[in-house]
């Protein structure tokens, strides 16, 4: 198998196996078709082709799968490159933005009388690129916004240190808030003090969420403050 | 001889090629990604002097190898050189010669056999040619006009696609400004070749004399205000500075609009490449800052392997290039990347880029095998593409893509939606698919492109939604194409709406194909048997409603048909948005428009521009349209309706000459001027017109059935209301503010059969708010409007 230069893990033979199948010369290929915490998906169609190019239609098309994500298609013997995709409609074709894909082709050899095992990933746009983290395992993010009532303050920023700690420069800092009031803090997995300033370096701090423990990705946080006189 | 590497003519060297050389270029992608080279193949940069002295008998020749086929190297690029082509012959190229800036001279050369044979893509480039020719290219010549070419016609002849092709990029958008350049406050520190072990805090004044480096778990903050100015030294003579900072520890530079942080050269004058770059490597921990700084003179200003970064509210201003990474996660936020050799090249990442200004770089933005999320950026005056995306997963939405020679660039895309772009204005292409699939190409405005609005080879795509207007050989082209092409506008391309270039059939209906229908405009089987079918079934019977994809009208727009609007939008400064006859915008409740620079609502009598509701059609459905300091602005054959305010004018001089106000809560209300109103027609408004302390002629209109037609809160004595008939408005034809205390000049108006004064609040009513001079009144219509 054939991986080349992908981009992203989206696709990849879980478990390859070979086992007796049909017996009349004709190859049969299999597996499940998972998203990308490995839960089974309904609904995906599996495409074989005869060669790399995958934008056209499908040689052969599974039917779609169930709840417990499994495909099977019985082939002529050779070599085929696979695409699972999942779509919310019943157009052929390209994928459309909220659908989900397993991305560049898998090649697999179907051999007369054996049945190969190939699972396929897919995500969606969305997944793809959360899929592709680029920070170190224990770091995640808390992201929110600061407002006053539900109107959002720009010229703010996050900081955070662990907890019980009070250095004068946290090691965790957000950028200045904007128009939008958004922030973003990356931070390391465990307790915090999460701080607000509006001078650097911060000379107003205030500790606006004491003792957070973090153990994965915050989202929509919404930390209060007074607009500036 | 054989070339097998990139090969630059640095600035102040001459390169003398003698008569009889062969050069064989190796036919390779994807070679150096230093900023000094332009193309991912090899190619020959002339910075300093070219010198080709071939003659008749022994020409000096520059070939591919392998199959030569056209492109397969890049070929030789003037950027900022002097080069002179005696009885040279360049081949299989992708372009045989690249001017950015130089001069050229051609004397006897051909250039055969390349993609394209000449390409000035430079404002101020000067080709000359003497004898020789170009010829079995794509493409002969492809030139911005303001480029001086003097290039006999007869020497450009028998290229495939085209022999000449000359474009215009509109002036790059947003104008340009200077960055902050702040003086260094005080007398520098000094700093060498240092390891900043532990927490560093610098502020004021740092001169930066050799590598400074941030270890491991090190920090070093930078304050706002601080000035860095590094010393050029170039100890191996290849004419790039070495001093920066290597950073694998954590950088926080946090500066703020008002105390940016300057990282630039200490030399005078200074130039790009003066000084190395802020490398980070192995920062992928807690973010690096860099906020509000100014990035110049660097080589690249921002290096990053396996980091963390995040970039907001920063320029990055000739440098060779501003940022390269790869293994990173990456936020650029609003930053201004400009007049830089590349703005981006990024690979193996996750990129947010968002609001950030890309502009007249000589490359934009080049990322490879990312996860690409790019919204609210301008692309604009770059002289090759403006973002670039190979092998990427992307969601490119609401970006400005105007004035390059290509927009966006796809190319082994397996993912990705492009979705409420404007794509305008671009020498050669707005959008380019290759070998790409699973796209979604929805609701972006693709016009005004030389050659091709979008053209897509060997790529799958859903195509809808879009307008494809005023492009020039053809909106879309499509080569090897899988998918559908459904409900999208197609009227109005200089020449062919879809180009079908190859045997296979596309589906494309329910789309608008303009008044002369699909097989006017479609060039498949039934021109050239060659060629698939456009299956164009069910067309539509006009052009849909497009919704404005952008927060701002930015740089010259064009509005035409029908779009709606959902929010407002926004005309900054500087900007000039013309509505051109038949243009019906309809808002969304509480929608709108915002001028700060220039509006032009030019209708024609029964081809009126519409300003209206989306959705239910009463008085106070959507917001206001409010012009600000907009002078040199015009409303012509315009009508409005059902608003708050329909036009809310301060501080411009302004024309409104034939247009209708109807049903809407206020209809035109201003502060200063001059206005002039004229032969306009006011009708069931709230109130029809509101001056407040106004300067200005209303003149000649028909101001009907509404409850009052012209208030003046204060200032009355600026205004002239002559001439016009005001009927049938209740209470008040005319009333007079409580605060105002001026008369108003409104003689010779028809107030109809009744007594005037019955239409008037003034003194007479309320003493002390000024009086109302209506006599001599009319004595019977003026009919300047028709009732």
């Amino acid at each position: 198998m054939s991986r080349g230069g992908t981009l992203l893990v989206l696709a990849w033979v879980l478990a390859t196996g070979a086992a007796p199948a049909v017996a009349d010369g004709r190859a049969t290929v299999s597996g499940r078709v998972l998203d990308v915490h490995g839960r089974p998906v309904a609904g995906a169609e599996v495409f074989l082709y005869r060669t790399a190019d995958t934008r056209r239609s499908g040689d052969f098309v599974s039917p779609r799968t169930g709840g417990d994500g499994a495909y099977r298609l019985v082939v002529p013997p050779g070599a085929y490159w696979a695409v699972a995709r999942v779509r919310s409609g019943e157009r052929p074709g390209p994928v459309s933005s909220g659908d989900r894909h397993s991305g560049l082709p898998e090649s697999i050899e179907g051999v007369a009388g054996l049945e190969r095992t190939l699972d396929l990933v897919v995500a969606s746009l969305v997944e793809a690129a959360e899929s592709m983290r680029k920070t170190r395992p224990d770091i995640v993010t808390i992201e929110g916004r600061v407002v006053s009532g539900s109107s959002p303050l720009a010229g703010r920023y996050m900081a955070a240190a662990p907890c019980g700690t009070r250095p004068a420069i946290p090691p965790f800092l957000s950028a200045w808030t904007g128009p939008d009031g958004r922030f973003r803090l990356f931070v390391s997995k465990g307790c915090h003090d999460l701080a607000l300033a509006t001078t650097f370096p911060p000379a107003d701090l205030r500790v606006v969420r004491p003792g957070l423990e973090v153990t994965g990705d915050v989202h929509a946080l919404e930390v209060a403050d007074e607009p500036t006189r | 001889m054989s070339l097998a590497d990139d090969l630059i003519v640095p600035e102040g060297r001459t390169l003398r090629v003698a008569a009889g050389t062969t050069v064989r270029v190796s036919a390779t992608d994807a070679t150096r990604t230093e900023p000094e080279y332009l193309s991912p193949r090899v190619e020959i940069t002339v910075r300093g002097s070219l010198v080709i002295e071939g003659t008749r008998e022994a020409p000096v020749r520059f070939l591919g190898t392998g199959d030569a086929s056209p492109g397969a190297w890049a070929g030789i690029l003037v950027d900022g050189g002097v080069a002179s082509l005696r009885e040279a012959r360049i081949e299989g190229a992708e372009t045989a010669l690249w001017i950015g800036s130089g001069d050229v001279t051609l004397e006897g050369s051909d250039l055969r056999a390349n993609r394209y044979g000449l390409v000035v893509a430079g404002p101020g480039a000067r080709v000359s040619a003497l004898q020789g020719t170009i010829t079995d290219n794509d493409y002969g010549v492809v030139a911005v006009t303001s480029a001086t070419l003097d290039v006999p016609r007869a020497t450009v002849h028998g290229n495939r696609k085209a022999d000449w092709h000359r474009y215009a990029p509109p002036a790059t958008w947003p104008p340009a400004g200077p960055p902050p350049a702040p003086q260094p406050p005080g007398d520098p520190r000094l700093v060498g070749d240092e390891v900043l072990k532990g927490e560093h805090l610098w502020s004021g004044a740092v001169r930066v004399q050799g590598v400074v480096r941030v270890p491991e778990g090190s920090r070093l903050i930078i304050v706002p205000g601080t000035v860095i100015e590094f010393t050029r030294r170039d100890t191996n003579g290849d004419g790039l500075g070495e001093n920066g900072l290597m950073v694998q520890g954590v950088v926080v530079a946090k500066g703020t609009e008002h105390d940016p942080i300057v990282f630039r050269s200490a030399e005078r004058p200074a130039r790009p490449g003066d000084w190395d770059a802020i490398n980070l490597m192995n920062s992928e921990g807690s973010a690096n800052l860099f906020e509000h700084c100014v990035f110049q003179h660097a080589y690249r200003a921002l290096h990053f392997h396996f980091a963390n970064v995040v970039v907001q509210g920063s320029w990055f201003v000739d440098n060779y290039r501003a940022a390269q990474f790869q293994e990173s996660r990456v936020e650029l936020r609003g930053n201004t990347l400009r007049g830089n050799r590349s703005g981006v090249q990024g690979r193996d990442s996750r990129v947010e880029l968002v609001e950030n200004v890309v502009s007249g770089n000589h490359l934009g933005a080049h990322l490879l095998r990312a996860a690409v999320d790019a919204r609210g950026n301008t692309f604009s005056g770059n002289l090759g593409e403006g973002l670039r995306l190979r092998e990427c997963t992307l969601r490119v939405t609401a970006n400005l893509f105007d004035g390059g020679r290509f927009g966006l660039t796809l190319k082994g895309v397996h993912q990705g939606e492009v979705s409420g772009n404007v794509l305008r204005n671009q020498g050669e292409a707005g959008l380019t698919a290759v070998d790409s699939d699973n796209l979604v190409l929805r609701g972006n405005l693709v016009t005004s492109n030389g050659v091709s609005g979008a053209s897509l080879r060997g790529s799958g795509a859903t195509i809808d939604g879009n307008v494809f207007s005023h492009n020039g050989t053809r909106a879309l082209g499509l080569t090897g194409f899988s998918g559908t092409v459904t409900g999208n506008g197609f009227a109005d391309n200089a020449g062919w709406a879809v180009d079908l270039e190859d045997a296979s059939d596309v589906d494309a209906p329910g789309n608008w194909w303009g008044p002369a229908g699909p097989a006017a405009v479609i060039l498949d089987h039934d021109d050239d048997d060659a060629r698939g079918r456009v299956r164009a079934d069910r067309p539509l019977d006009g052009p849909f409603a497009f919704r404005w994809p952008l927060e701002q009208a930015p740089g010259d727009t064009r509005w035409e048909g029908p779009l709606w609007i959902d929010g407002v939008v926004t005309v900054p400064p500087g900007a000039s948005l013309t509505l051109g006859p038949d243009t019906r915008v309809a808002f969304e409740a509480g929608g709108g428009l915002v001028v700060g620079g220039k509006i032009l609502s030019l209708g024609e009598p029964g081809r009126e521009v519409v300003f209206t509701a989306r959705e239910r059609a009463r008085p106070g459905a959507w917001g206001e349209i409010r012009v600000e300091r907009a002078t040199g602005s015009a409303f012509r054959h315009t009508v409005f309706e059902h608003a708050s305010w329909a036009l809310h004018v301060h501080f411009s001089d302004l024309e409104i000459t034939d247009c209708r106000f109807r049903a809407n809560l206020g209809g035109l209300r201003f502060r200063s001027g001059p206005l002039r109103v004229e032969r306009s027609r006011f009708e069931g408004n709230g109130v029809a017109l509101r001056a407040y302390r106004g300067v200005g002629e209303i003149v000649n209109n028909l101001m009907i059935d509404n409850d009052v037609a012209i208030f003046v809160r204060e200032g009355a004595g600026g205004l002239k209301v002559n001439g016009n008939d005001l009927v049938g408005n209740r209470p008040y034809g005319v009333r007079l503010g409580d605060f105002n205390t001026e008369d108003l000049d409104a003689v010779g108006n028809w107030w109809g059969p009744g007594d005037p004064e019955d239409a008037i609040f003034d003194d007479r009513d309320e003493p002390g708010i000024g009086r109302v001079h209506f006599q001599p009144a009319r004595t019977a219509p003026a009919g300047a409007v028709a009732r």
